[in-house]
C-alpha cells in the first residue's frame, strides 16, 4: 500500500472484490486495463498514468505465484522487451515450439541431468570359463 | 557522556596514586605514551612520533581473576576481530584492533578472504577471455577496470581506437564513477548513521545499471569495453535518456548535500577522523580521492589524459585538512563533474566505428561474417585463439573512482599475457588503516573504513 | 587487600585522559571578523537549523510517491541484449542449429562448456553432448558473440532458480528444451538488436 489516497482511489475504481484480492497477493491496490491472458490464465493489465516501471502488472492465476509462471511471449511484454502485447503480434508457432513450463525445481518434475552421449567404453563383463 | 562511564570516571580519578605508584607500571605508561588526548590533531601528531611497539599478550595466568600483578592485567590492551563478517566491512575485512579501552591503539587488517587468484588464472586465457576478470576485481565500478585493461592491450598492440569508441568509453567511466561515488558515499553514511540518504541514491544507482544492462546486456558485469573499442554501438535512445537521467541527477546530488553536508551529527563523526597529511599520503602510495582529500592536485584524467578526457572540459576538487569530511566532499564534487563530463559527451559524441577496422583484433560484424569467407575465418581465429600481441611490457594506469587503477602487463608475443600484475588502489588504501585509526575511537574505525572506500574484489584479487 | 575504588576503576580500562577534551590549539589564530558572527553561530546551533533544512527534504520525499517495482507482479524493464538462461536455437524447419564448431567451448573464459560431436546418420556434423554447467558460467556473452549460426543464445529469462546444483547442470535436451519455450522471444530480440552486431 503506498500512500491511502492512491488506495482508496483504486479501490473505487477497481472494484472492492478485486481491491482485496490485490491486497492480499500484491500489497498494493491498481487499476488497469485487462490486455489479455495467457494460456496458464495469468491475467495482464497496463495502465500508463502509473510512474515509471509500474505500468504493466499480471495478475497469476495460481494462489502460489512464481514468475517462471509467465508464458514467454507475455513476458516480453511485461518486461517491456515490446510494445505491443502478444495478441497483437500475429505469431505463428512452430511445431518444434514447447508449451510453457513452470519452474519445477522441488516438484517431482525437476530437471535431472543425465548423459546425451553413449558410453564410450564398455565394462569389463568377466566370463567364468568352465572348468574341463 | 554516559551514566556510567562518569561513574567510574569518578571512582578512577579518585583513586589513581595505587596504580601509578608501582615503578614498573609506570614504566609501562611511559612506553605506551598515553600523553596525548583525545584531540583530532593530537591523534596524527601521535600516529607520527608513537613507536607502534604493542604487541598482542597472551594471558598467561589460568583462570579469571587468578592476577598476581593487579597493575600488569589493567594495561593489557583488548584484541578484537572486527570482521570478516561485519556489516560495516564492506566485505570481507578481518581487522584485528587493539583497543585500550576504546580508543584503538593499532589495527592489523588481514586480506585474502577474497582470493581467486585473478592474475595467475589471466595468465592461462587469451587477451579476449581474460577481460570479464577485471570486471570482477572492483565490482562496483565495473567499467574502468576494463578500460584499464583495454588501454594497457591496446598500448601493446600500439593501435589507436576510433573517436566514438573514446567517447562511449568516457561517458561509461564517469557512469561508473558516479556508480562508485554513490556506493561509496552513501554507505559511508548509513555506516556512520544515516539511512536515508543511502535509499534515495539507490535509486539512481539503479537507473544506472539499467543504463549498462541496455548497452552490454548485464547489470554488473558488463564485459563491453573490449581490447580495441567497445563491444557494441549505443542503442538507440540511450544517449536520450542518458541525458534526462543527468538533467535530474544533480537535484538528487543537492538533497543528498542538503541533509548530509552542514549535518551536525555527520561533522562530528567525519571532522578530524582519518587524518592524512599530504606527505603521509604520498609516503603510503595513496592515490585518487585519499590523495586529493589531503590537499595533493593529483588526476591521472588531467596528466595523463586517456581516452577522450583531453577533449571534455572538467575541474578536479581538491580537499584542504585530509580528514573524512572533506574526502566526502570531494566525492560528492566528483560527482558533479563526473555530470559535466557525461553532458559534454553526449553533446560532441561522434558517429562512426565503434571498434577497430582491424578484424585481426575486432571481430567483424556479423553480416559480414555470414557472407565473406575472409570475415568467417578471421571470426574463427579470434574466438578459437584469440590475437597475439607483440612481445613488450607496459603499465597502464587509469583514474579509476578508487584512485590510480594500473595494469601491468607483460606480454611474450602469444595470445595470452605472460603476466598481468593488477595494482588496485584501495590495497594501498588499505594498508594505511593503521596509521590512520590509532588514536581514534572504535566507531570511528567504520567511518575510516568508509572513507578508504575499499572492495575487497580488488584488494584481494 | 586491594582498596574498592581499584576493583570499580577496572570496569572501564579506557585512560581518563583520552576522555578529556581536545587540547587547544595555539598555532592558530582563528580569524572571527570574518564569516558568521557568534550571535548567528549560536542561534543556528541552538535552533537546529541545518538539521531542520535536513529533515524538510526527508518531509518532501515523504509526501512523494514511493518508487518500489512489486515484483513479481511488475518488473523492471529488459534490454534486448540481457544476457540471461543459455538456449540452444533451432531452424524454423525445427532442425537444430549448432553445427559443433566448439566455438563457444574455446572461448569461454570459465569453461563451462563441454561439446561432443560426431556426424550423424545423414553425414551431418552435429553434437551428441552439450553440456553448459550453469554454475561455473560467468554470464559473460562470449558464447552467443562466438556462434557463428546464432545457436547458443543467452536468452531473456533470469527466474531459473534451482533448490539443488545438479538441477543446474544443463545437458543438451534440457537447453534445446529452453530454446524451443523461449524461442518466440529470443528471435525477437536477436531481430531487435540485429542493426548493432
Amino acid at each position: 500500500m503506498s500512500t491511502l489516497g492512491r488506495t482508496l482511489k483504486n479501490i473505487m475504481r477497481a472494484g472492492p472484490a478485486s481491491a482485496w484480492k490485490q491486497l492480499n497477493t500484491m500489497g498494493d491496490t491498481k487499476f488497469g486495463a485487462l490486455i489479455g491472458t495467457d494460456a496458464v490464465g495469468n491475467k495482464f493489465f497496463e495502465n500508463n498514468d502509473e510512474i515509471f516501471g509500474r505500468e504493466r502488472w499480471v495478475e497469476y492465476a495460481s494462489s502460489d505465484p512464481d514468475p517462471a509462471q509467465v508464458a514467454p511471449d507475455w513476458h516480453m511484454w511485461l518486461t517491456k522487451f515490446v510494445q505491443e502485447p502478444p495478441t497483437e503480434m500475429n505469431i505463428q508457432p512452430k511445431k518444434f515450439w514447447g508449451e510453457p513450463t513452470p519452474n519445477y525445481t522441488g516438484t517431482r518434475n525437476a530437471y535431472v541431468p543425465y548423459n546425451t552421449v553413449r558410453p564410450k567404453y564398455n565394462a569389463w563383463e568377466p566370463e567364468v570359463k568352465s572348468r574341463e | 557522556m554516559s551514566f556510567t562511564r562518569l561513574f567510574t570516571r569518578r571512582i578512577a580519578t579518585a583513586a589513581p596514586k595505587f596504580a601509578i605508584a608501582k615503578p614498573a607500571a609506570a614504566a609501562l605508561r611511559s612506553n605506551f605514551q598515553w600523553q596525548g588526548v583525545r584531540g583530532m590533531a593530537a591523534a596524527a601528531e601521535r600516529a607520527a612520533d608513537t613507536t607502534p611497539i604493542t604487541t598482542i599478550t597472551e594471558d598467561s595466568h589460568t583462570a579469571f581473576g587468578d592476577v598476581q600483578d593487579e597493575d600488569e592485567s589493567k594495561l593489557r590492551n583488548f584484541t578484537i576481530n572486527f570482521g570478516p563478517q561485519h556489516p560495516a566491512a564492506h566485505g570481507v575485512l578481518r581487522l584485528i584492533l587493539e583497543l585500550h579501552g576504546e580508543e584503538i591503539v593499532r589495527s592489523d587488517p588481514h586480506i585474502g578472504l577474497l582470493h581467486r587468484g585473478t592474475e595467475k588464472l589471466i595468465e592461462y586465457k587469451n587477451y579476449l577471455q581474460a577481460l570479464p576478470y577485471f570486471d570482477r576485481l572492483d565490482y562496483v565500478s565495473m567499467m574502468t577496470n576494463e578500460q584499464a585493461y583495454s588501454l594497457a592491450v591496446e598500448k601493446l598492440l600500439n593501435i589507436e581506437i576510433p573517436e566514438r569508441a573514446k567517447y562511449i568509453r568516457t561517458m561509461f567511466g564517469e557512469i561508473t564513477r558516479i556508480l562508485n561515488h554513490i556506493m561509496a558515499v552513501m554507505t559511508h553514511a548509513m555506516d556512520v548513521g544515516a539511512l536515508t540518504p543511502f535509499l534515495w541514491m539507490f535509486e539512481e544507482r539503479e537507473k544506472l545499471m539499467e543504463f549498462y544492462e541496455r548497452v552490454s546486456g548485464a547489470r554488473l558485469h558488463a564485459a563491453y569495453v573490449r581490447p580495441g573499442g567497445v563491444a557494441l554501438d549505443l542503442p538507440m535512445g540511450l544517449l536520450n535518456d542518458i541525458h534526462l537521467w543527468a538533467e535530474q541527477f544533480a537535484d538528487r546530488v543537492d538533497e543528498v548535500e542538503e541533509v548530509l553536508s552542514g549535518n551536525r551529527i555527520w561533522k562530528t563523526r567525519t571532522i578530524g577522523v582519518g587524518l592524512v597529511t599530504a606527505q603521509q599520503a604520498l609516503d603510503w602510495g595513496f592515490s585518487g580521492v585519499m590523495l586529493r582529500g589531503s590537499g595533493f592536485k593529483w588526476d591521472l584524467r588531467k596528466v595523463q589524459p586517456y581516452d577522450a578526457y583531453d577533449k571534455v572540459e572538467f575541474d578536479v576538487p581538491v580537499g584542504q585538512a585530509g580528514d573524512c569530511y572533506d574526502r566526502y566532499l570531494c566525492r560528492v564534487e566528483e560527482m558533479r563533474q563526473s555530470l559535466r563530463i557525461i553532458g559534454q559527451c553526449i553533446n560532441d559524441i561522434p558517429a562512426g566505428p565503434v571498434k577497430v577496422d582491424d578484424w585481426k583484433i575486432a571481430p567483424p560484424p556479423r553480416a559480414n561474417m555470414k557472407e565473406s569467407m575472409e570475415a568467417l575465418i578471421h571470426h574463427f581465429k579470434l574466438y578459437s585463439e584469440g590475437y597475439s600481441v607483440p612481445a613488450g611490457e607496459t603499465y597502464t594506469v587509469i583514474e579509476a573512482p578508487k584512485g590510480e587503477f594500473g595494469v601491468y602487463l607483460v606480454s611474450d608475443g602469444s595470445n595470452r599475457p605472460y603476466r598481468c600484475k593488477i595494482k588496485a588502489p584501495g590495497f594501498a588504501h588499505l594498508q594505511g588503516s593503521d596509521f590512520m585509526a590509532r588514536g581514534h575511537m572504535l566507531p570511528d574505525m567504520v567511518t575510516i573504513i568508509g572513507t578508504m572506500d575499499i572492495v575487497f574484489g580488488e584488494v584481494d584479487r | 587487600m586491594v582498596p574498592l575504588g581499584i576493583k570499580a576503576a577496572r570496569f572501564s580500562t579506557t585512560s581518563i585522559r583520552s576522555h578529556a577534551a581536545p587540547a587547544s590549539d595555539n598555532n592558530q589564530q582563528v580569524d572571527y571578523s570574518k564569516g558568521p558572527s557568534a550571535i548567528d553561530k549560536a542561534s543556528q546551533w541552538l535552533l537546529l537549523t541545518e538539521l531542520m533544512r535536513g529533515m524538510w527534504i526527508v518531509l518532501e520525499q515523504f509526501f512523494r510517491p514511493p518508487y518500489t517495482i512489486y515484483y513479481p507482479y511488475e518488473k523492471g524493464a529488459l534490454s534486448p541484449r540481457f544476457r540471461g538462461e543459455h538456449a540452444l536455437r533451432r531452424y524454423a524447419t525445427g532442425e537444430e542449429r549448432c553445427i559443433a564448431c566448439k566455438l563457444c567451448e574455446a572461448i569461454c573464459p570459465a569453461q563451462a562448456i563441454t561439446i561432443e560431436a560426431e556426424p550423424r546418420e545423414d553425414g551431418s556434423r552435429r553434437t551428441t553432448r552439450y553440456d553448459i554447467d550453469m554454475t561455473k558460467c560467468i554470464y559473460c556473452g562470449f558464447c552467443q558473440e562466438a556462434c557463428p549460426v546464432d545457436a547458443i543464445v543467452e536468452g531473456p529469462n533470469y527466474e531459473f532458480v534451482t533448490e539443488t546444483h545438479e538441477e543446474l547442470l544443463y545437458n543438451k535436451e534440457k537447453l534445446l528444451a529452453n530454446g524451443d519455450k523461449w524461442e518466440v522471444e529470443i528471435a525477437r530480440n536477436l531481430q531487435a538488436d540485429h542493426p548493432y552486431r
